[in-house]
């Protein structure tokens, strides 16, 4: 692996000795700037009780660049694409090099709190959210029943 | 707005001078064309270093009436840079600044966030409760900068300091600068904080907000705060590139020195290598030396070319504020896009600027356009677009014809093209069948009737004899209407498609023409003055390519008429004489070039002529109000 920044090491490090609760990040071995995700679903939401896994990629220019994190995990949210894809605003527009992979992880799952139907990724998801709700939140929730364990 | 009446004062007392001339020249020859090529050259001349080209103002046609006396309405335009913007904005931000009171930058970022609209930025500040936190809801920190900005920068060692972005903190013995805006306070490495404006840059954001992000900071980065971080980075990119060179320095002996120089024996040949000159000749010192002028008259244009564009760049890019600069220029040109172009060329950052119309039907060029006038400009570098719809020129064929055209396209070309290829209508019933697959022995599904799919004759005269070697007749009379249509179509689309496809390999002729013609100066010493015609010729051509190949558009949508005939006897001369040139250019040899420069100018105008006069035809055919008014209606052009 050729030199990491200081900046990626301490992350690290502190996401290892300090981790969050519900939230833990392991970077591979091999890669030291990929990292799998394991992620609580926030209790009071569909996602309650179950884990989701994510991927994260730290790119070259990190940190002036965003990380770019992906869910694995098959999730029923009107943010969140069928290939997992997340749009949330502090991992494009809204990035700033003062941010760190534990916050952009809390905000992910703030997010899974407090979907944005109004700004949708996925659609269909959206309109059931806005429209059938109770029925929306049913299947989110039978999908991480399902998927999430 | 005031502004802009002044513009027009100021202008019109020349532009009256510069259509008499025109119109004289008009009247006293009716074939002088002004010749489009020679138009540019002119241009080129005129160009570099005289500042009074870039207030000249140009028209989009060349004449202001065509022969049949139809006035053509033409945009008076001038080619500016990206600078002559910024002073322009200067002033704006100067006059909201006397008139607010505050920095130059926080007006700057104001107008900026109102896209320029003064108006609008003014009315919510003068209506707003309390003007320090309307300031503060657009990223402003109100109070006054101090005269010295320079301290925003500090020099830092206790170690408690970490800057947020790199997680790195000076030492007693490692000091580190640290940069922080006035109205907010949070430091970061100076380092960290120019990676990230260069950044943010770089992807043309403006009103850069503090990278802080526990909670959010959203105070923006005023000009006066950047030019500190970017004259420091001018400073230390100065020191950095002087130590490396004293490294450089430092690092070869003498020794080392010599034996370089012994490796590279060809080392007086070192400046000839840059200019490209092959050493390789057997010729005499002197032909060597003559070629080496040549050599440089010829690149001397090209090099000019290439170095004016770099120092462009490298100004551009060079410093932090003068990226930031070019990034305001360039979204103020998109958000007034009425009053400025960027040219759609690739790689040109070339801007047009509307000035007015020589016409006092036309007010605005959505007039224009409905009188369906094409608003042909020219950038600096004498790449045509159309200031209307900002496309490619598309002369004769009008903006909203373009439009209808291209959907069409989108539309049909596809499927049309699938069905062309693909199938055949049943010489009985004319349904459309595929064949996908099989024998040639076709039974159509809908009549039932046996036929041979490739003489499409009746499949009983094939029954002992499986080879079919009849002549494919037309098909006659009979044609369906949707095939009719579908034909027109298919006719004007393939035309349409042919010119593009000649003007693509005509384009080669100029990539290879290069090479050519530095040959055709290392064996034969021609000067580039002499050959510089050949290149003048192969751009006429392709904008002849380019009319006529968006005259077929134009004639698919043209009602069977007079005009329309007048305007095909104009084509069908107007592609003769492309057809001739384009032949004289895949004819001719290398070393007869030059002998047949009289051959190729001759051609030349005689094809500018006719390209003007088919344009002035097609423009002639909506002088009746009546087809104008027809043609509107029948396309549902609005």
């Amino acid at each position: 692996m050729s030199s990491l920044p200081k900046r990626i090491i301490r992350e690290t490090e502190r996401l290892i000795s300090d981790p969050v609760p519900g939230i833990t990040a392991t970077p591979h071995e091999e890669n030291l700037r990929y990292f799998d995700v394991l992620l609580d679903g926030p209790s009071g939401s569909p996602y309650e009780n179950g884990v989701f896994k994510l991927e994260l990629f730290l790119p070259d220019d990190y940190p002036m660049a965003p990380p770019m994190v992906r869910f694995l995990t098959k999730i029923y949210h009107p943010n969140i694409d069928r290939l997992g894809r997340i749009c949330l605003d502090v991992l494009k527009n809204n990035w700033s090099p003062a941010l760190q992979i534990r916050t952009i992880l809390l905000s992910i799952q703030a997010l899974l709190s407090s979907p944005n139907p109004d700004d949708p990724l996925a659609n269909e998801v959206a309109d059931e959210w806005k429209n059938n709700h109770d029925k929306a939140i049913q299947t989110a929730r039978e999908w991480t029943a399902q998927y999430a364990k | 707005m005031t502004d802009d009446d002044e513009y027009f004062e100021d202008f019109s007392d020349n532009s009256s001078i510069e259509l008499s001339g025109v119109d004289e020249d008009v009247l006293g020859n009716e074939l002088s064309s002004v010749d489009i090529s020679d138009s540019g050259e002119y241009e080129f001349d005129d160009g570099p270093g005289n500042t009074d080209s870039s207030s000249e103002i140009l028209y989009s046609f060349y004449k202001s009436r065509t022969s049949g006396g139809i006035p053509t309405h033409r945009l008076k335009y001038r080619n500016i840079a990206l600078d002559d913007i910024q002073k322009e904005l200067e002033k704006d931000v100067k006059k909201v600044q006397n008139m607010l009171q505050l920095d130059y930058g926080k007006c700057l970022n104001l107008l900026l966030q109102y896209s320029w609209n003064e108006h609008k930025m003014l009315d919510m500040y003068m209506n707003a409760p309390n003007h320090q936190d309307y300031l503060l809801k657009n990223g402003i920190y109100e109070a006054k900068f101090p005269e010295d900005l320079s301290r925003l920068i500090s020099t830092e060692t206790d170690e408690n300091i970490l800057c947020g972005i790199c997680y790195c903190g000076p030492t007693k013995d490692e000091p580190m600068n640290f940069f922080s805006m006035y109205g907010c306070k949070h430091k970061f490495c100076t380092d960290c904080y120019i990676q990230y404006l260069k950044n943010k840059n770089e992807s043309g954001s403006m009103a850069i907000e503090c990278p802080f992000a526990d909670p959010k900071c959203h105070l923006k980065i005023t000009i006066e705060e950047l030019n500190v971080l970017s004259e420091y980075n001018n400073k230390m990119e100065e020191k950095h590139f002087y130590h490396k060179k004293q490294e450089e320095c430092n690092l070869l002996s003498e020794e080392q020195i010599k034996q370089m120089y012994k490796l590279d024996s060809d080392s007086e040949f070192e400046f000839d290598e840059q200019l490209d000159v092959e050493d390789d000749f057997n010729n005499t010192v002197k032909t060597k030396e003559k070629m080496k002028i040549d050599e440089l008259v010829y690149d001397f244009h090209t090099i000019i070319q290439q170095r004016e564009r770099e120092e462009i760049d490298k100004k551009r890019n060079r410093t932090i504020i003068s990226k930031y600069w070019y990034n305001i220029g360039s979204r103020y040109c998109t958000i007034n896009t009425k009053k400025y172009k960027h040219c759609p060329s690739p790689d040109c950052d070339n801007v047009v600027q509307f000035i007015g119309f020589d016409s006092d039907i036309v007010a605005n060029i959505e007039e224009l356009k409905r009188l369906l006038m094409i608003p042909l400009v020219r950038c600096k570098s004498n790449h045509q677009f159309c200031f209307g719809c900002n496309e490619t020129a598309h002369a004769p064929c009008p903006c909203k014809v373009v439009q209808l055209w291209k959907i069409k396209c989108e539309d049909d070309s596809e499927t049309l093209n699938w069905i062309q290829t693909n199938t055949k209508d049943c010489p009985r019933c004319h349904s459309l069948i595929e064949k996908n697959g099989g024998c040639n022995h076709m039974t159509c599904k809908s009549c039932t009737y046996n036929f041979c799919w490739i003489c499409l004759g009746d499949w009983t005269a094939h029954r002992n004899n499986y080879r079919c070697d009849k002549y494919v007749p037309n098909e006659d009379s009979d044609v369906s209407k949707v095939r009719e249509s579908l034909e027109k179509y298919m006719f004007y689309f393939n035309h349409f498609n042919n010119q593009r496809i000649s003007h693509d390999k005509d384009k080669q002729i100029l990539e290879i023409f290069e090479n050519k013609i530095k040959e055709l100066q290392i064996n034969s010493g021609v000067s580039w003055i002499e050959s510089v015609f050949y290149k003048e010729c192969v751009n006429a051509l392709l904008e002849c390519r380019e009319s006529l190949k968006w005259s077929y558009a134009f004639l698919f949508y043209i009602p069977n008429c007079r005009g329309k005939q007048l305007i095909e006897t104009a084509q069908w001369q107007l592609s003769n004489k492309v057809e001739q040139l384009s032949r004289l250019f895949e004819d001719v040899e290398i070393g007869d070039v030059i002998k047949k420069k009289p051959m190729f100018l001759t051609i030349k105008s005689s094809m500018v002529t006719a390209q003007n006069v088919f344009l002035e035809t097609c423009i002639d055919i909506f002088a009746d109000k009546h087809t104008l008014k027809d043609f509107v209606q029948r396309w549902n052009i609005k």
